[in-house]
């Protein structure tokens, strides 16, 4: 047997010990004297979570399939092994080998949301690793970090060696290949850094200098060297059917967020709604092959015994081939009593009629994200779901039998008013109202459902409205109280249920989403006095926090409530996602005249991802039938 | 598929059953190997049997299990626990208590005993205990009330207990008669 990292005594005290044994089906083991670079790869929150993550499994698998490299898992220890390990200097792991990440070549972060940024010095620090780049040695490995918050790195620039920015199955293997070439010829950890920063996608934070203007903003932003490129393209797949994807993802012992096996059918979204990140960020989209997402939904069930399969993507009802696939899991897993979890589709006839297929219609619910409650403000956000859409898609819905209705909405979006707010009511009124017109009195079994949540928005990056102010905490909550009588005033009021979202972390989220490297002392201050697993509700300490960018000088309202100028250098700006300033910047002045720009399969809108040279760009425009702007 | 009574965190176990339902089967032998292939390091299928169809679940007839009990490296009993063992199973009632989320209850134990002995090795304990689903008797328990009565505290960490074996009672309540889930099926 393995030894293991923890002691018995150890493994007997902590809640979910199984969350750091490894050893789980499909975890690879490796001989390290056969190797020559240990990666670790780590999702900087508790293992649950980070189990369930698609990007790490193909990261794992693609590392883990160069015969030269090993790569191993890593989760922020919960809260109870925390202490034990501070306590007892304990170093950090990697679950396969159970040896100290201190010794490997690289540990890789993934930054899902800003709201681990406490997480990523928790897991650096336990590993024993100085938490300060420029303090590490020739003896530590290198820190790099990637995933979606990596297109803003400022805040948590001095933590990373490297950024990898955009899509990871591209440059890994130069990077590797770099390594190995310099360890051999015994350069520098320096010099290892400063040509690592002239692979393409890769930022290295060292070598930039950021100056200030007196405001407080940018007043530049360059590389301290002339052979360092000033701007960082993203990197990106173009190919998504002919590149690495998991045939034995690792299936975890314990129940996990994400417990079954995950297609991704296609990468990027076309939509352009103007606050989502993830829809500029992954541009062009890309659709994968439907005989090869065939192909790996077989193996993947046949190697892991998972008993559900769920496909994944931002926007699946786009995806061209929708029909053939889902049909196609319709007649493998029902032979096999597999389960199919559907993503939230356009409703329409077809998904009704698959979602009756693989679901027990009275236990489901139908799900619309209208994101704002007026025609307006739906325009000035680019989302395309009309009222009428929702309506009428609630109709057939309920002719179907089903009764449930959850409903998205976001409060505090640029240019928002009562009007929009009461909106949010209304629209849940007139569903709650359809159900009762549609579904005479004897065939109903019992009361409609609507349940509305609300989130509030946050400005991000590389969006049109990385410009706009966003709310202060009083201002979110209003518009919550508002939102919350005015449902109470409508006549079907006793079928909506609303949520609302925390308003004390969705200003800190903001903050981090659009922050500089002036942040990092915050984020630092605040780890040191204990702020871990902000993401999570029950340990999140908005005090510490606040008392902390007081402390450190740093007025909050920079970050959040200012609206920026429309030239304003921001600390993101160096990174080229694609998707051009000028594009933004256009669609930001089409918001603030309530004016929408129709989807990629309808028209091209000279974004700047084209220079991709691939996807929805320069494939034949469809015409089928979701190709209407509706989302 | 269905396991009988699931092993606590922590313990080791040499008798594990489970029960599953299959369309088709070879042989013991071949599906033997075909399990292991898959099995992760620590976890070995020792052995295969067929139940007759409509044996229902058998896992839910589990009776009684035998354990063995080791004292980790430096967390020994003070006492010289392998004369006083005897003595202490000879008792007419073993009393405990019990703690629940809401209350405390005492109650006899002695009666779900079944066997308790010290092991050829002359250091480790084995005990046979009722392990059903109404009366289950964890071995920290009677290891508990073993320490209790020789005037010494319990450190449940100090216990390295290993499952030996899994039975069901094709008895009945007064005549028991134990017999290993692996023998109720047939070979194939
Ligand atoms: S449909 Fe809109 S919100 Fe959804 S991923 Fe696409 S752009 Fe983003
Ligand atoms: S270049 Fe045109 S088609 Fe390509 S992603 Fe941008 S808007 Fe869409």
């Amino acid at each position: 047997m393995r030894n293991l990292a923890l002691s018995d005594e150890i493994l007997l005290k902590i809640e979910k010990p199984a969350r750091y044994i490894g050893n789980e089906v499909n975890s690879v083991m490796k001989d390290k004297e056969q190797v020559d670079i240990r990666f670790a790869m780590c999702f900087p929150d508790v293992y649950e979570i980070g189990m369930s993550h698609l990007g790490i499994q193909i990261i794992y698998d693609m590392l883990n399939s160069f015969e030269d490299t090993w790569c191993e898992r890593v989760y922020s220890p919960w809260p109870d092994l925390d202490a034990i390990m501070r306590e007892q200097n304990i170093p950090l792991f990697a679950l396969e080998s159970q040896e100290p990440l201190k010794d490997f070549d690289f540990l890789g972060i993934t930054i899902q949301y800003e709201m681990c940024y406490t997480n990523i010095l928790q897991v650096i620090d336990l590993a024993q690793i100085p938490l300060m780049a420029k303090d590490r040695t020739e003896e530590h490995p290198i820190v790099i970090g990637g995933g979606p918050c990596a297109y803003n790195p400022e805040p948590i620039a001095d933590f990373f060696d490297i950024f990898y920015i955009g899509e990871g199955e591209t440059q890994y293997r130069n990077l590797l290949d770099l390594y190995k070439e310099c360890k051999a010829k015994n350069i520098s950890r320096t010099e290892f850094l400063a040509m690592a920063a002239k692979i393409p996608g890769l930022y290295v934070p060292q070598f930039y200098e950021v100056s200030y203007k007196e405001d407080g903003t940018i007043a530049s932003f360059t590389p301290t060297r002339e052979d360092i490129p000033a701007k960082v393209m993203k990197e990106i797949v173009k190919d998504v059917t002919n590149t690495y994807y998991p045939e034995k993802p690792v299936v975890p012992f314990i129940k996990c967020t994400q417990d079954r096996v995950v297609l991704e059918i296609q990468r990027g979204c076309t939509r352009g709604c103007r606050f989502c990140q993830a829809g500029q960020l992954y541009r062009p989209v890309r659709e994968r092959d439907v005989e090869m997402l065939k192909e790996y939904a077989v193996k993947m069930l046949a190697n892991t015994g998972h008993e559900e399969i769920s496909l994944s993507s931002l926007s699946s009802s786009d995806y061209s081939q929708l029909e053939e696939l889902v049909n196609f899991l319709i007649d493998e897993c029902n032979e096999k009593k597999i389960n199919i979890s559907l993503p939230s589709l356009r409703i329409d006839a077809f998904s009704l009629d698959v979602m009756e297929k693989v679901q027990d219609v009275k236990k489901s619910s139908l799900t619309f994200a209208p994101e704002a409650g007026s025609q307006r403000l739906r325009n000035v956000i680019n989302k395309g779901l009309t009222e009428e859409v929702i309506l009428n898609g609630s109709k057939l819905a309920f002719e179907g039998g089903w009764t449930r209705v959850k409903l998205y909405f976001m409060l505090g979006l640029p240019t928002e008013t009562e009007e929009d707010i009461r909106g949010i009511a209304e629209l849940s009124n007139k569903i709650a109202a359809t159900f009762y017109e549609t579904v005479p009195k004897e065939k109903r079994n019992g009361k409609v459902q609507i349940v509305a949540s609300t989130s509030f928005f946050i400005p991000k990056p590389f969006t049109p409205f990385q410009w706009a102010p966003q709310c202060t905490k009083e201002q979110f909550l209003d518009k919550a109280y508002l939102t919350k009588r005015s449902i109470m005033e409508q006549l079907n009021q006793k079928s909506i249920k609303y949520n609302w979202h925390e308003a004390d972390a969705s200003v800190m989220e903001g903050i981090l989403a659009r922050g500089d490297r002036k942040v990092a002392e915050v984020i630092l201050k605040a780890y040191q006095k204990g702020c871990i697993y902000d993401a999570w509700a029950e340990y999140y300490q908005n005090d510490v926090w606040m008392q902390t960018f007081e402390e450190c000088g740093i007025d909050i309202g920079f970050y959040t409530t200012r609206e920026r100028d429309l030239d304003e250098i921001f600390p993101w700006d160096f990174i080229d996602c694609g998707v051009t300033k000028e594009f933004l910047k256009r669609e930001w002045l089409q918001a603030t005249k309530e004016e929408v720009t129709k989807n990629c399969y309808i028209e091209c809108n000279a974004c700047g991802a084209a220079r991709f040279g691939c996807g929805v760009c320069v494939e034949p425009r469809k015409t089928k039938e979701g190709a209407n702007n509706e989302a | 598929m269905s396991f009988s009574k699931p092993l606590g965190i922590g313990l080791e176990s040499n008798g594990e059953y489970m029960d599953i339902e299959v369309n088709s089967v070879t042989s013991a032998t071949e599906m033997l190997k075909q399990f292991n292939e898959q099995m992760v390091e620590g976890i070995e299928v020792l052995e295969i049997k067929l139940l007759p169809e409509g044996a229902g679940n058998a896992m839910a007839s589990v009776a009684a299990a035998t354990y063995t009990i080791r004292f980790r490296e430096g967390y020994e009993p003070s006492f010289d626990y392998a004369s006083k063992l005897d003595e202490f199973f000879a008792q007419d009632e073993i009393v405990v208590t019990k703690q629940t989320k809401r209350s405390e209850s005492t109650f006899d134990m002695k009666p779900s005993i079944y066997d308790c002995h010290m092991a050829d090795n002359g250091k480790d304990i084995s005990i046979t205990v009722d392990c059903s689903s109404a009366g289950n008797i964890k071995p920290s328990l009677v290891m508990k009330a073993f320490y209790e009565k020789n005037g010494a505290q319990l450190n449940e960490l100090a216990l390295l207990v290993t499952r030996e074996e899994t039975y069901t009672n094709l008895g009945d309540e007064e005549n028991r008669k134990l017999v290993p889930l692996g023998q109720v099926g047939d070979d194939f």
